[in-house]
């Protein structure tokens, strides 16, 4: 790509209610945000209407990136094609025994999640191959062409194919589908060995099957949105994001939708980490609450963590994703009182129909969102003026919750917040104390619509060091779409002994997938981009189940000494994440693994106009009597707009700084700076 | 005692259940041996300075009641006034804890920083060997408890935060696969740590009254709950029976019986008429009789809420001292799960006259273990596969019955992927299927359980296993009938075949099949009123044979088509409602 740095790049990102627009451009230094109602029945058109209303040459764009959630929604909604699938004679129902743990042990009505295909369409071909990848009984072709034309008998053309052992060969799959491609040329293929190179066939068949079932609508869908941008000029590729925070071609998201299915949330960890590095953090905690529910993550020395151990509805799905832990709280989180007479918040939310009580649209129920109006830290007008807040009704319900557990209405508001805040905390534990990072190594990122409300009083609880409230926090998971990098990732398992290991073919088996990726990648931007690989070794002590991802140094030779190191790493993380460590225990490698990153140019914020450490008059909109800590009683509370704000100005706390859609409470004992790009950095005071 | 507020209580009963949640991932994420880090065969535990549970964290309910007593024990046997931090005890012994030699606990005592006593973090692991008579233990034909390993009672393991060497040579001397086993301990004694980190956490942040004061809070609520949640059952005294196949060494059909007593808010579960003591290994120690105990008591309260100590102040168990729910030294009790499962189905049937629609029919009720082990010929190392197997759940009042899930006993235990397992193990897997035609007729069918087929590869293996409930498969509820029994087939279909319930290391030379074969569940109602839609699309998906079909739901299909002949299934059904061939069966009587 010979784009210049400078121009214009468009993200797209559909949520349930919105759909986010964000338009950079560095050249102009402008940054523009465009939010339209999500037209669920046909998103074409809503995404259409965005781009013109934001009145965006599509000629002139170097690149748009889109986030889909048309491929977590058929799967969600159960919309998807129908599925056939085949599999290694014998095992067929691999697919539905699944792993026979029951998660709600005391629950005598237990359910497993529903196959998505039918035990009638589940057919065997017979074929073996062994866990070294070696043939043990070749493939019986007719069986194949015999499941091709069951499968056209019965409408069915979304296959999927997973043989055991194929993370080690992938012949046999690679086999099925050439054949199926013969006599079934209209059938849309998912073969396993492609998504995934990695061992435990219930999950391998699990991701497989899903990204069958979601095909054909993503694949239609994507071809509309191409077509569409074409007709309006778009001359660039299309990317889409996918779950591990990068970007793929439409021809990849495709054949490979099950990558998208955590396109948007992966966006706001991006965005995250891009903020971090920017103002030279390189441990950061994204921390997106919104109105139901909270998703955290880790950046950790400038990497996102991602997992391939996600599961949907109970439905694993083995591909990388950004390692994103969610917990039911957010701003419509309701304040309840259980039985046994206790305060509980959520998981239950009054989302925004009918939303908080507050919204005067008929919820009674006291949440989140009332808490903080009662309290001072959410301005009545402060929904981005187009709707007021009603105290009065913020009030009654929580007022109603106070009654039950004996407290009066402002006590009870600031337990609300507390417990809902001890919720999130042990959410963002989960994800750094429980493997072992400090939070106090973090700054944590917060966004959406009500994490910068709840940022401060975290950094408290968790010992964060310090909060950022980023430009656009709500829609910062579009701004993470343009931050991102075309990024693929290759997986071979291959269990062996670590000192037994022969570096020479390690070193090939990575080069091998090193060229496999960047081959993908060429092909997906049409030109050259530069590549860099990070490689990792999965190790663990022998024996062991769980292993640790351990980085491979790059720019060494692949020899006996970076094995060492390697090693002696994997004992340092070990101890790190789980306290112990033995450096004379015998280890094994599990899996290797290669993340592909094609960079591109990279995104620039437009900067803030430089002010004095004192925030210009203009600035200053209110001040309120605004509660922090319900023994301390209400402080005054100047509060500002952040639009009004300039680079260099520091606020001290308690204060409050509103925007189009969240609002920053700074608590007292914490100061902010505007920093550079418009960024607010919060830091504790005596820290 | 402090008090506390209703906020300042929710926070800290979040940072418990968090606290345990922790230790579990660390042990488990540590953990050197599938049996916990696959069949999740651990608990881990908080206790307030009395010794009672403030949070747990249970890989398998039947561990629901015994970490408690475990703890007790240990704080009785050694003194907590010469206890010190760092210290770490050791606790297996059946007859104060409960369940079998392999369960072994490390439970060290967490200190305040002036040195008060806090409380205590436990954990309770499954050992994949004890030293037993037979590698693994597990034995299906011990006769006397020294047959099944050592026994560890209130061991020290560290002593102000150093190692006792004695008690770490005994056991590397007395374990087999000393190396892996060891390295599970440690994982135990880490998540011990965690725990107490937690814990002092909590303490240091909140103030030990305060502290207090909502550990007695949350007791008291739990409690509460409970009571609210028993008086909502009638009142009343509900019996039920089931037998076992035998006790392994040619006892037959060893009797449950339970009588659950509903009063008010209390409920009694009196087992008075079960066995005495059995000469075989499935005796059971009072305190895991207990855990089976509370797995139904929860799972027909409240199942989805976190226990602690108050959750189950109103349940009371009533064991006779001559029975094999209250194994007495030196009884043997290896396979001490099997009459637990039992147990749990039978108070369940029980409660199914108090409670018919919250009650499914029985389940295949056994884990249905199995052990493969031998010298690996690839490496010349000695090799042991362990796994708990899946099997069919009881028909519900309002739906079909779930296939292929673990028993009661289990939780949220995995079955081995076959794709790491025959990378670890000279083994194959020819077949991992669902058992067609094991689900329990009934309107709403009894779930399936499986095949799951050995090949033993280039080496002569040996093969323990248990596969219970043959002579009294779950049984169906309200019309409803039995599951397929459980069993394992050597080589099935072939020479030589033959069907096994229970032995310990039988010979099972290179090339032979073993066939796993899990029981179904029972069905619920009468199978003639199930829709025959249902039915026939039980055929087509091949749950159900087209045989089986008409045998017993006298439902007739084209069996070109597989399209219901109406006609035909009028006239099948009318004849068999006529005969009664589908009428319930009587449980059937037995002596003991």
């Amino acid at each position: 790509m010979d784009a210049p740095a400078d121009a214009r790049r468009c993200a797209v990102d559909i949520g349930g209610t919105f759909t986010d627009l964000v338009l950079v451009d560095t050249h102009t230094g402008s940054l523009y945000i465009e939010k339209t109602p999500t037209t669920p029945d046909n998103l074409w058109t809503g995404i259409a209407d965005g781009l013109r209303r934001a009145q965006v040459d599509a000629a002139a764009l170097a690149m748009l990136v889109h986030g889909t959630t048309v491929g977590l929604n058929t799967f969600l909604e159960k919309k998807g094609a129908p599925v056939g699938l085949i599999t290694t004679a014998g095992f067929r129902d691999v697919y539905e025994i699944g792993r026979v743990n029951r998660i709600d042990m005391y629950d005598l009505f237990y359910r497993k999640p529903e196959p998505l295909v039918p035990r009638e369409h589940r057919l065997e071909v017979r074929e073996r191959i062994g866990p070294a990848g070696e043939v043990i009984e070749p493939l019986v072709e007719d069986d194949v062409r015999a499941a091709a034309d069951h499968f056209r008998r019965h409408g069915i053309r979304a296959i999927a194919v997973c043989l055991l052992h194929s993370y080690a060969n992938p012949a046999h799959e690679e086999r099925v589908a050439a054949l199926l491609a013969e006599c079934y040329p209209e059938a849309q293929v998912s073969v396993s060995s492609r998504l995934v190179r990695e061992w435990r066939e219930y999950e391998r068949t699990s991701t497989t099957v899903i990204n069958a079932y979601i095909a054909p609508r993503v694949s239609a869908y994507l071809a509309e949105m191409e077509a569409g941008l074409a007709g309006m000029g778009y001359r660039r590729p299309l990317f889409i994001h996918k779950s591990s925070g990068g970007v793929m071609s439409v021809r990849t998201a495709q054949a490979q939708p099950v990558h998208t299915i955590m396109s948007g949330p992966a966006g706001g960890s991006v965005a995250a980490a891009f903020v971090g590095r920017q103002l030279g953090f390189e441990n950061v905690i994204a921390f997106d609450m919104g109105g139901t529910s909270t998703d955290v993550s880790v950046a950790w020395q400038g990497e996102l963590r991602v997992t391939a151990e996600a599961k949907f509805e109970r439905h694993p799905v083995m591909v990388p994703m950004v390692d994103i832990h969610s917990v039911g709280a957010g701003g419509g989180s309701i304040a309840w009182v259980d039985p046994q007479g206790a305060l509980q918040v959520g998981p239950q939310s009054a989302g925004s129909v009918p939303g908080p009580a507050c919204y005067g649209r008929g919820g009674r129920e006291a949440t989140v969102t009332d808490a903080n109006l009662l309290l001072g830290r959410l301005r009545p007008a402060s929904l981005g003026g187009a709707m007021t807040l009603d105290r009065d009704l913020a009030r009654e319900a929580v007022a109603a919750v106070a009654r039950s557990v004996g407290l009066d209405v402002t006590a009870a508001a600031a337990g609300i917040i507390r417990i809902v805040n001890t919720k999130m905390s042990h959410a963002i534990r989960a994800i750094t104390v429980e493997r072992g990072l400090d939070p106090k190594d973090f700054a944590l990122v917060a966004f959406g619509g009500a994490g910068p409300m709840h940022a401060c009083a975290l950094a408290e609880e968790l010992n964060v060091a310090r909060v950022v409230v980023p430009v656009l926090p709500g829609a910062f998971s579009a701004l993470g779409m343009l931050a991102g990098d075309v990024r693929h990732d290759a997986v071979r398992t291959r269990p062996q002994p670590t000192e037994a290991a022969d570096p020479a073919s390690l070193a090939g088996e990575f080069e091998a997938m090193e060229q496999e990726l960047a081959a993908v990648i060429a092909d997906e931007v049409g030109g050259q981009v530069p590549v860099d690989f990070q490689r990792f070794i999965e190790m663990r002590y022998a024996g062991q189940e769980y292993v640790v991802r351990v980085p491979v140094p790059a720019g060494r030779p692949f020899d006996r000494d970076l094995l060492a190191d390697v090693r002696a790493d994997f004992d340092r993380l070990h101890e790190q994440a789980y306290g112990h460590a033995s450096s004379t225990e015998p280890t094994e490698i599990i899996n290797l693994r290669v993340a592909a990153f094609g960079r591109l140019p990279r995104l620039e914020l437009p900067p803030l106009p430089a002010g004095g450490e004192a925030p210009p008059d203009s600035a200053l909109i209110d001040r309120v009597e605004c509660i922090f800590d319900h023994a301390a009683g209400p402080l005054p509370t100047p509060v500002y707009a952040r639009e009004e704000l300039l680079a260099g100005n520091r606020l001290p706390g308690p204060a409050i700084v509103v925007e189009k859609g969240a609002t920053t409470v700074l608590n007292p004992g914490f100061h902010l700076t505007v920093s550079e790009r418009g960024h607010l950095v919060i830091d504790r005071e005596g820290r | 005692m402090g008090s506390v507020d209703p906020v300042t209580l929710e926070v800290i009963r979040h940072g418990f259940v968090a606290a345990a949640d922790e230790m579990k991932i660390n042990l488990m994420r540590t953990a050197y041996n599938p049996i916990i880090y696959e069949v999740l065969d651990f608990s881990v535990g908080l206790f307030n300075e009395d010794g009672d549970m403030v949070a747990q964290a249970a890989g398998l309910p039947i561990f629901l009641g015994n970490l408690t007593p475990s703890v007790k024990q240990i704080m009785a046997d050694v003194g907590v006034e010469t206890m010190e931090p760092g210290d770490i005890y050791l606790i297996n012994d059946t007859y104060s804890v409960g369940t079998h030699l392999n369960d072994v606990v490390a439970c060290g005592p967490i200190f305040d920083d002036d040195g008060t006593l806090l409380g205590f973090a436990a954990s309770r692991a499954h050992w994949l060997d004890i030293g037993a008579v037979s590698p693994g233990g597990w034995t299906t034909d011990t006769t006397e408890i020294y047959q099944e390993g050592i026994r560890l009672r209130s061991i020290t393991l560290y002593k102000g935060g150093k190692p006792v060497r004695d008690t770490f040579q005994l056991l590397y001397d007395n374990v087999r696969y000393a190396d892996s086993v060891l390295g599970d301990l440690r994982a135990q004694v880490a998540a011990s740590h965690t725990g107490a980190r937690r814990y002092r956490d909590l303490v240091r942040r909140y103030g030990r009254d305060t502290v207090r004061a909502a550990v007695a809070e949350m007791f008291r609520q739990a409690e509460a709950e409970s009571r609210r949640l028993i008086a909502a059952i009638p009142d009343g005294e509900y019996y039920a029976e089931a037998f076992m196949d035998d006790d392994g060494v040619g006892t037959p059909n060893p009797k449950v019986a339970v009588t659950v007593r509903v009063q008010g808010d209390e409920m009694t579960i009196d087992l008075t008429g079960s066995s005495p003591q059995v000469r075989g290994p499935i005796n059971c120690g009072y305190a895991a009789t207990l855990s089976g105990a509370r797995i139904a008591f929860k799972a027909v309260t409240n199942p989805f809420s976190p226990v602690n100590e108050g959750t189950f102040r109103n349940l009371h168990l009533v064991v006779p001292d001559d029975c094999m729910f209250n194994a007495r030294r030196p009884a043997p009790s290896a396979v001490y799960g099997l009459i637990l499962m039992t147990l749990c189905d039978t108070i369940f049937k029980a409660l199914s006259q108090a409670i018919p629609d919250r009650i499914p029919a029985a389940h295949y009720c056994d884990v249905c273990a199995h052990f493969l082990f031998g010298t690996d010929p690839r490496s010349g190392r000695p090799y042991l596969h362990v796994e708990a197997s899946g099997g069919g759940w009881g028909a519900a009042p309002f739906r079909d019955g779930e296939s292929t899930l673990i028993a009661i006993a289990d939780g949220d235990t995995r079955n081995v992927p076959v794709e790491i397992l025959e990378n670890r193990f000279p083994l194959r897997v020819i077949r991992y299927a669902l058992r067609e035609d094991s689900g329990g007729p009934g309107r709403f069918r009894g779930g399936l359980g499986h095949y799951r087929d050995y090949l033993i590869l280039d080496h002569d293996a040996a093969l323990t296993t248990t596969q219970e409930r043959s002579q009294m498969p779950a049984w169906g509820l309200f019309g409803g009938k039995p599951g397929a029994p459980n069993r394992v087939v050597i080589n099935p279909g072939r020479p030589g075949e033959r069907v096994i319930q229970k032995c310990t290391g039988l010979p099972v030379p290179a090339g032979t099949v073993v066939s796993v074969q899990t029981g179904g569940g029972g069905g619920y109602g009468d199978p003639l009123e199930r829709d025959p839609e249902a039915v026939r699309l039980d055929v087509v998906r091949g749950y159900v044979s087209p045989q089986a079909a008409e045998r017993e739901y006298g439902v007739v299909l084209d069996p070109q088509t597989l399209e219901i002949d109406a006609e035909a299934t009028r006239a099948r059904r009318a004849a068999m409602a006529g005969t009664g061939t589908s009428a319930p069966e009587a449980p059937p009587t037995r002596g003991r």
